[in-house]
């Protein structure tokens, strides 16, 4: 046992030392938990940003709108946030989205088409919530960067089609 | 005097507080996991390989599967809590944790579950080793898992930020704080003023980089995670982040026991 755990130590480090991208599949991306690098807001760079805007029941579109999250800050919430959790990763999500259209990912291949049905599940989910009249949406993947100006300050990546909202 | 029981005892119950804390959340928004919600298996489940696990995986993230499993988690955080902890209870809640990485994509809330993991490596590791006879390196072992990766996060963290000239300018500070939870800062916030932002930015960069000072002395262990708990009720104000506060406050007792031990070491 003593054994077994000395060579998973060496991994961890090994993994922490090496680049952890060269690790790629999907149990890597799915077991990450036991491997992990501690990097936490460490590059300033381009965020994924999703844009939303739906179809009202005049047919009329709204403007784009950023799906990012916002949450009122309460101190009760240091011991039960879970729609601030929720949110935090649904983001999360959209973050691996990104990485996984730039083939970025340490997840499978196929990934990109996971991530991106989850997107589309949890921004309708959301929408409904927020604006049950909603008809229709659609949505822009951009990577925005914060303190850049000129052209590479915002970069689209993905652009869906207009989705109908499913209705019971 | 503190003695190694009850700084394992003391990680226990703090582990279990924050495994009550996440599983309370987890059962709040279970609906977002039903086959009907946004992070339905059916979907997510696409990304585990085909064959015999995918297939066992379809059973235990059923929907009445998985929610009789939150409700059971919340439990054995319950019996760990009062009545402490053994190898099968502390096996059951590891390998629970295990199946949320899975049902979560790897992580639902980041660096919380990767420290709820390590925590939980650490007690099975000790309670482990005592059920196979090696009670002398038991707890050595496990608290010293919990410690060296509690040093380790706080270490990389900071290192890894000193290298970004951004972080180094203190310009990096505003920036994140506007994209937190609680964000973005007002137009007038004092973390906006450069001289204000850079002495922040390098107070924390070199409090995490030289975290592993906390094994110099119980005292110095005491301070360090009391400057700990401040920064991670700061990134909560900030951030939103309440489960990085529970998941790292379970480390502290084994950083402390840390203390002692290469004080007596070096006796």
């Amino acid at each position: 046992m003593i054994e077994g755990f000395a060579i998973y130590l060496l991994l961890v480090v090994g993994v922490l030392l090496w680049r952890s991208r060269a690790l790629r599949g999907p149990w890597w991306f799915l077991l990450r938990s036991f491997f992990p690098n501690w990097k936490f807001y460490d590059v300033v760079g381009h965020l994924p940003r999703v844009w939303l805007s739906w179809q009202d029941a005049a047919g009329q579109w709204s403007e784009p709108e950023l799906w990012w999250p916002r949450q009122p800050m309460r101190w009760w919430r240091l011991f039960h946030n879970p729609q601030g959790n929720a949110l935090l990763a649904r983001q999360n999500l959209i973050d691996h989205w990104a990485s996984d259209l730039a083939g970025s990912s340490v997840s499978s291949p196929q990934a990109a088409e996971v991530s991106g049905a989850l997107v589309r599940r949890h921004l309708r989910h959301d929408l409904q919530q927020r604006e049950p009249q909603a008809q229709a949406f659609r949505y822009v993947l951009r990577m925005e960067h914060p303190q850049h100006q000129g052209p590479d300050a915002v970069l689209q990546v993905w652009q869906s089609e207009v989705i109908p909202m499913e209705r019971p | 005097m503190i003695t190694g029981a009850a700084l394992v005892r003391a990680t226990e119950i703090l582990c279990a507080l924050s495994l009550l804390i996440q599983g309370w959340e987890y059962w709040s928004i279970r609906g977002l996991q039903t086959s009907q919600g946004p992070w339905a298996w059916s979907v997510q489940g696409r990304d585990v390989p085909p064959g015999g696990l995918h297939r066992l995986l379809d059973v235990v993230f059923a929907d009445a599967v998985h929610q009789a499993h939150l409700l059971l988690r919340l439990v054995l955080a319950g019996v760990l809590a009062v009545w402490g902890g053994s190898l099968g209870l502390v096996l059951a809640l590891w390998l629970g944790q295990v199946l949320f990485m899975i049902r979560w994509r790897g992580a639902f809330n980041g660096g919380s579950d990767f420290m709820t993991q390590v925590v939980l490596t650490g007690l099975l590791l000790g309670h482990g080793l005592m059920a196979w006879g090696r009670n002398d390196v038991a707890w050595p072992l496990g608290l010293g898992w919990i410690a060296v990766n509690a040093t380790t996060s706080y270490v990389i963290a900071g290192w890894i930020k000193w290298l970004q000239p951004e972080w180094r300018s203190g310009a990096a500070l505003a920036v994140f704080l506007d994209t937190g939870l609680h964000g973005p800062l007002p137009a007038h916030s004092v973390w906006r003023r450069p001289a204000v932002a850079r002495a922040a930015a390098w107070a924390f960069m070199a409090w995490e980089a030289t975290f592993p000072l906390a094994f110099l002395s119980v005292p110095m262990a005491l301070l360090e995670c009391a400057v700990a708990l401040v920064f991670h009720l700061l990134v909560f104000r900030f951030f939103g982040l309440n489960r990085f506060v529970w998941a790292w406050l379970a480390a502290f007792p084994s950083v402390i026991w840390g203390s002692i031990w290469v004080g007596l070491s070096l006796a």
